[in-house]
């Protein structure tokens, strides 16, 4: 019922969230994964998200997991993943645009979805959208079935209801691209 | 679809690299060439009344003959002999297409290898496939103190094999194996039930989570005599008692229904039979834990019911 509404509401686009891939990140922190031998903890810089992290170091000590904390910087998490072992696991927490990076570097340095746990702190801050047309990401805290202009080629994009967890964004295409001249 | 048909080949050459192992080499008795077939893929071999499966141990891609490696098992029901004294270069056999059940992981971006004994024939064809599309494997491969290595490792790249002789020497070594093990690894062991059910344990112990361990077993389990129950036949309406000590393969083979078996062990999947009504008590090693919840299927050789009666798909 709660998709259905939601259809009709963002009417305008005309697409069906029954079937979406947009991602819903949770909202309430979860609980690291206990089977895990080594833990790696990604944080956004707000204090919601550092507050997560330091509850996800103090139960990883509890539970005798080494831990080590990575900047919220995919170059950072892309490294640390490069040296790590088998056994490892991501935790992070931020908002929609740390998730997405960490989770896309995630998989791209061998890990599976179930090896990473999210928790979405900022569900106010900006999402990443992929432009089609530059293939650049923007940040932008438009919301999806919104339009906001792609940071690098300018073009106005419709944040499309479509999410790439392997490229960490929502799908972006210029709005008024079949208005456009042949 | 029709069942897939068993052939017939021919022994073009049979090599005894040690006392225990023989391997057969088989090529196509009818002229009609043999297929491809998937790395860990096995074949069934007719000895006599009894079929048993064997890993092709060749290149997967290579269809001009298939090769197997057969362990003599002094205690076996008799095929192993069979094929070690009876068998002779130029006499034929009846084998069945092969059977892909121990393919390699395709997500994994190493996979780490570990064999005992004539478990390593899996990964001979693994390692052949491997060779052809540049993935990434290391093989750890135990044998006891008297037994001479496998000769099907002797063509494999000596960087990606390590050998250990005897199971303690394997077991001093794996933790810092698993431990080591780059992101993105696959475990897959092939032994003895005990061997296997160390490794898989103390990996998990070592953070590996479920969907990166994969496994082989040759020897099953041995089914529990169980709770007498009765089966209802939905397709032909019969209904069969299933005594205490008497396995629902039996019962149902007794009451003159044809169903497919092979390793009567809980292992091999062949004897699978679709569950319409009851709840089934699982003792197989075939199923996974979410085809187990679903109760939907039974593996007959060794599965019983958690009550009174069970309705198949029969």
């Amino acid at each position: 019922m709660t998709a259905a509404a939601t259809a009709t509401a963002r009417e305008p686009v005309g697409t069906s969230r029954l079937h979406t891939s947009e991602p819903r990140w949770p909202t309430e922190q979860p609980a690291l994964d206990e089977t895990a031998r080594h833990q790696l903890v990604v944080a956004g810089p707000s204090t919601a998200a550092q507050a997560s992290a330091s509850a996800w170091i103090t139960a990883a000590q509890a539970a005798g997991t080494t831990c080590a904390v990575v900047p919220a910087d995919p170059g950072a998490l892309t490294a640390a993943l490069h040296l790590a072992t088998t056994g490892t696991r991501v935790a992070v927490a931020g908002d929609e645009v740390t998730i997405a990076r960490a989770f896309a570097a995630s998989l791209a340095g061998g890990l599976v979805a179930t090896e990473v746990r999210a928790h979405l702190t900022d569900p106010e801050g900006p999402r990443p959208v992929r432009c089609v047309h530059c293939k650049s990401i923007t940040d932008t805290t438009e919301p999806v079935d919104g339009v906001c202009d792609c940071s690098q080629c300018q073009r106005p994009l419709l944040i499309f209801p479509h999410y790439s967890r392997y490229l960490g964004a929502y799908l972006g295409f210029r709005v008024d691209a079949e208005e456009l001249p042949a | 679809m029709s069942a897939p048909a068993t052939r017939m080949v021919a022994v073009a050459g049979i090599e005894e690299p040690t006392d225990e192992v023989r391997t057969l080499r088989l090529v196509s008795a009818t002229g009609e060439p043999l297929s491809p077939f998937a790395p860990g893929s096995n074949i069934e071999v007719h000895c006599g009344e009894r079929r048993n499966a064997y890993s092709l141990i060749g290149d997967p891609r290579d269809t001009s003959h298939y090769a197997i490696s057969v362990l003599r098992v002094a205690g076996g029901a008799g095929g192993s002999r069979f094929l070690h004294d009876d068998v002779r270069r130029g006499d034929l056999l009846t084998i069945s297409p092969p059977k892909s059940a121990f393919a390699p992981p395709a997500a994994a971006r190493h996979h780490l290898l570990i064999a005992a004994g004539i478990g390593v024939t899996p990964f001979l064809s693994y390692a052949r496939a491997f060779a052809r599309t540049g993935a990434s494997y290391e093989l750890h491969y135990v044998h006891r103190a008297r037994q001479d290595p496998h000769a099907g490792l002797l063509g494999l790249p000596m960087q990606a094999v390590r050998r250990y002789v005897g199971r303690e020497s394997l077991a001093a070594s794996l933790p810092e194996v698993l431990d080591g093990a780059r992101m993105g690894t696959h475990l897959s062991v092939c032994g003895p039930p005990a061997m296997i059910d160390e490794t898989l344990t103390l990996a998990r112990d070592r953070g590996w989570p479920a969907h990166r361990l994969h496994s082989e077993r040759f020897v099953g389990v041995d089914a529990p005599p169980g709770e007498p129950f009765t089966a209802r036949l939905a397709r032909s309406g019969q209904t069969i008692d299933v005594p205490t000590g008497v396995s629902l393969l039996d019962a149902v083979l007794s009451a003159g229904i044809d169903l497919p078996h092979l390793c009567r062990q809980g292992v091999c999947g062949e004897c699978k039979v679709g569950v319409l009504g009851g709840t089934p008590l699982h003792h197989d090693l075939h199923l996974s834990a979410s085809q187990r919840a679903a109760g939907d299927a039974v593996m007959a050789c060794v599965s019983r019911c958690d009550g009174d009666g069970l309705e198949l798909d029969l």
